[in-house]
Parts: C-alpha cells; sequence; structure tokens
C-alpha cells in the first residue's frame, strides 16, 4: 500500500497557501502603513 | 507594575515606538523574505506528506500568533480593566484584527493541507472546532467595539469577552492531548524536544520570528497612528467639539 | 481624596476580577473534563459500542490498518482491517481512499457499525502523525524501517 505524497505535484496549492497568507497579511500591513501616514500629516 | 506605568505614558510610548517601529518592521522583512526562501527552496520534502509539508511553514506560524496575539490581548484587557490604563485598551482593540486574520489563514491553510493528506477539507475534532471558536471570539469582540458608541463602555464590555475568551487558549493548545483527534500532536514544543529535523524547524522558526515582527510592527503603527488621532482629535475640541468627537469616533 | 477612591475600586475591581475569573474557568475546565467521555472524536475497536446500542448512529471509529489486510474489491470497492492491538475490527468502504492512507497508519473512518460487526464507511480520513522527515533519512531507516515502525508505537 502506497503511503507517500513524495514526488507528486502540490505546487497550485503550496501557492495558494502562501500567495493568500502574503496577500491577507501585507493588506493589513499595508492599511495600517496608509493610516499612520495620514495621521501624521493631519496633524500639521 | 512600574513598567507598564512607565509605557503606560503615551507620551513615553510614542517616544519609544518611533525608534521600535522601523526595527521591529526590517527584522520582519529579512525573517520572512529569508524563511520563505529558505522554506520554499531549501528544507526538504517529507518522506510521507512530499511537498505538501511546505504549507506547514505559513500554517503553523499563522496558528501560533493566532493564540499568542489573543494571549496578548488578555493581558492588555486585563490592565485596561483594572487600571483603566487607555493605552492598553487601544492595544487590545488594535491588535484584534491582525489575530483574526492570523486565525483565518491557520484554518484556510490547515483546510488545504488536510484536503491533501487525510481527505478532507474540514471535520468536526477537538482542535479544528476550538480554533473555529477563537476565530468567532476575535469577531465578537471587534463588533463589540463597532456597536457600542460610548468608547468607555465598550472598553469595559470588550475587556471581559476578552478575559473570559482566555480559557479557550489552554482548550486549543491540549486539545490534541485531552481527546482523540484527527490533527497530530505538537510536534516542536514537546518534552522529548522537536520530532522534527533541524533543516524543518529552522526555517520554521525564521517564519515564526517574521510572523512575530510582522505582528509587533503592524500593533504599533496602529497604537501609533490612534494616538496621534486622538491628539488631532484634543485639538480642535476647543474650538468644534462635535466634530473633534466624530473624528475619533471613525477612526479610533 | 481622590486617589484614594480610585485606589479603592481599583482594588475591588481586581477582587472581583480575581474570584469570579477562576470560578468560571473551573466551570469551564470541570464541565469539559465531564463531557470528556460523552464527546469522544472517535472509538478503539476496543471501546466500540454494540450495534443495537448504536442504532444506526453513524460514529467514528479510529485505529491503526493491520499490514496487508487491505482487499480491492469491484471498483472502488475496499475493505480493510483497523486495530488497537486489543480488537480488531472489519472495515468496508466504497470510495476513494485518501492520500496517506497506508498499512501501520492511523487511520479515521466514519460510518455506522452492522449487526454482523463489519463497520460500513462513508468516509475515510488518513491520520497524520507529528514525525516528519526528510526522504533520504527515511530511505536510510528503511532496513529498520521496522524497527522505525515500533518505535513510533512505542511512543
Amino acid at each position: 500500500m502506497e503511503s507517500t505524497l513524495l514526488g507528486q505535484d502540490f505546487t497550485r496549492e503550496i501557492a495558494i497557501c502562501w500567495g493568500v497568507s502574503a496577500l491577507i497579511l501585507g493588506g493589513l500591513m499595508l492599511h495600517a502603513w496608509q493610516a499612520l501616514r495620514e495621521a501624521k500629516q493631519g496633524r500639521d | 507594575m512600574e513598567f507598564i506605568s512607565k509605557l503606560a505614558n503615551p507620551e513615553r510610548f510614542m517616544r519609544v515606538s518611533q525608534w521600535l517601529l522601523p526595527i521591529f518592521a526590517v527584522l520582519a522583512f529579512i525573517c520572512l523574505i529569508g524563511g520563505g526562501i529558505w522554506a520554499l527552496g531549501f528544507s526538504p520534502a517529507d518522506f510521507r506528506q512530499g511537498d505538501t509539508v511546505k504549507i506547514m511553514y505559513v500554517h503553523v506560524p499563522a496558528a501560533w500568533m493566532s493564540m499568542a496575539t489573543y494571549a496578548i490581548m488578555g493581558v492588555a484587557s486585563f490592565v485596561g480593566f483594572v487600571w483603566r490604563h487607555t493605552l492598553a485598551d487601544i492595544a487590545a482593540r488594535q491588535a484584534a484584527p491582525m489575530g483574526f486574520a492570523f486565525t483565518l489563514l491557520a484554518l484556510m491553510t490547515g483546510s488545504v493541507w488536510g484536503q491533501l493528506t487525510w481527505g478532507v477539507w474540514w471535520d468536526w475534532d477537538a482542535r479544528m472546532t476550538s480554533m473555529l471558536v477563537l476565530l468567532f471570539i476575535y469577531a465578537g469582540y471587534m463588533v463589540i467595539w463597532q456597536v457600542i458608541e460610548n468608547e468607555t463602555q465598550a472598553a469595559r464590555l470588550a475587556a471581559i469577552l476578552c478575559m473570559v475568551g482566555v480559557i479557550n487558549l489552554p482548550i486549543i493548545k491540549f486539545s490534541v492531548d485531552f481527546w482523540e483527534s484527527l490533527h497530530q500532536e505538537a510536534s516542536i514544543i514537546r518534552a522529548d524536544g522537536p520530532s522534527m529535523p533541524a533543516s524543518m524547524y529552522l526555517p520554521l522558526l525564521a517564519m515564526a520570528l517574521g510572523y512575530t515582527f510582522l505582528f509587533s510592527t503592524y500593533l504599533l503603527m496602529r497604537m501609533r497612528t490612534v494616538i496621534l488621532m486622538k491628539r488631532r482629535g484634543s485639538k480642535t475640541k476647543g474650538r468644534a467639539p462635535s466634530i473633534a468627537k466624530t473624528v475619533a469616533g471613525e477612526t479610533v | 481624596m481622590a486617589a484614594k477612591r480610585g485606589f479603592r475600586k481599583r482594588q475591588r475591581r481586581l477582587i472581583m476580577l480575581g474570584l469570579v475569573l477562576p470560578a468560571l474557568f473551573a466551570a469551564v475546565g470541570l464541565t469539559l473534563y465531564g463531557l470528556r467521555s460523552s464527546t469522544v472524536y472517535f472509538y478503539a475497536p476496543s471501546d466500540l459500542p454494540n450495534a443495537q446500542e448504536l442504532a444506526e448512529r453513524t460514529i467514528r471509529l479510529g485505529g491503526m490498518v493491520v499490514k496487508d489486510s487491505v482487499v480491492q474489491g469491484e471498483g472502488t470497492l475496499v475493505s480493510f482491517l483497523v486495530t488497537d492491538f486489543e480488537e480488531t475490527v472489519l472495515v468496508t468502504f466504497d470510495g476513494l481512499l485518501p492520500g496517506l492512507f497506508a498499512d501501520e497508519e492511523g487511520v479515521v473512518a466514519q460510518g455506522k457499525l452492522l449487526a454482523d460487526g463489519t463497520f460500513k464507511a462513508e468516509r475515510v480520513l488518513a491520520k497524520h502523525d507529528e514525525k516528519y522527515m526528510p526522504p533520504e533519512v527515511a530511505e536510510s531507516l528503511k532496513g529498520d524501517y521496522g524497527e522505525y515502525q515500533r518505535q513510533r508505537k512505542e511512543d
């Protein structure tokens, strides 16, 4: 009985996991950075 | 206590966070780029999971940070509730979106991995169910802040929810030991050392450090933003209190 | 004066949390402990209630696939033995087995226990353990693979 996934191609699944992680975390960071910049400018 | 009171002074917080913020940002960048290249390019495949093991490098840090973020919010809520330190309330509130995102990512990446190895996207075992509960607690916490207009009341109620929800953390951690579960037991944090070679757990630790610094950067940015907005609000208060209130209410 | 009142209020909040939170946590902990036996995720073959008791209820059966017990039938029909080293149950399943399903590995089958003592699975899940290693290391252990498997079971 075969018990390994070795040698199978999971590029799509790995790309989805890493991509979605980068997108969500990156999006939050970008949003926070923009808000901070606006808050700084608004102070003047 | 001395330390908390010192940090609780917004002026001092602004001074300290100003030079801490770029350091955290650079460290997050280095760890995530380095860890990412290491994990995707150089870490070996697993003898049974094959290349699906590469999903672990984003799944495990997200799961750890979903719990670490909640623990931080629990402490901040406690300090805010007992000592009425506004800065602690701000920290707890601003950490929540990131904690929600970490939980969501842990569930999502785990689901993809589960489909490939277990054969199912989802199953109601203790680990998965308790992580879903954590997601709902995060959501409920953020809803309380959104729905209750009086900020002081919102802070009290949110803090109580957060402190009660802390009980879920040990449940998540020990769910795989306490109940029979589909999810495997811990591979890194275990009494007899990691059940994983260094070629896998070192890139994993690099990614986890990266997530930690990313979260620190995010939290400092959010807290600085809120404090700056509050200052602007109180400056204009003398002239037009109603406008100042709306500005603070919208963005804080 | 105001400072003193603030101090008393803070103490009251601390005492309140000190009483309420541990009581709450203890209550949740005890409830979960009590629920432990009634909220089984899966039954091991030796814990399995009999078919009358279960009365057609869908349950999960968890254990290890017995070596060389997997028999392919017509189409996607398959049967295998699941053991917890005390009792062994015959499982029949009509469908595709998951990628990591294998002899001497953990498995969770969801389905119904039939009157004849066999388990008719509607869903078969492969359980993965907490051990990770590169294929070269596994290859070098292959001579001792039986030894490695034994060690794993002892853990």
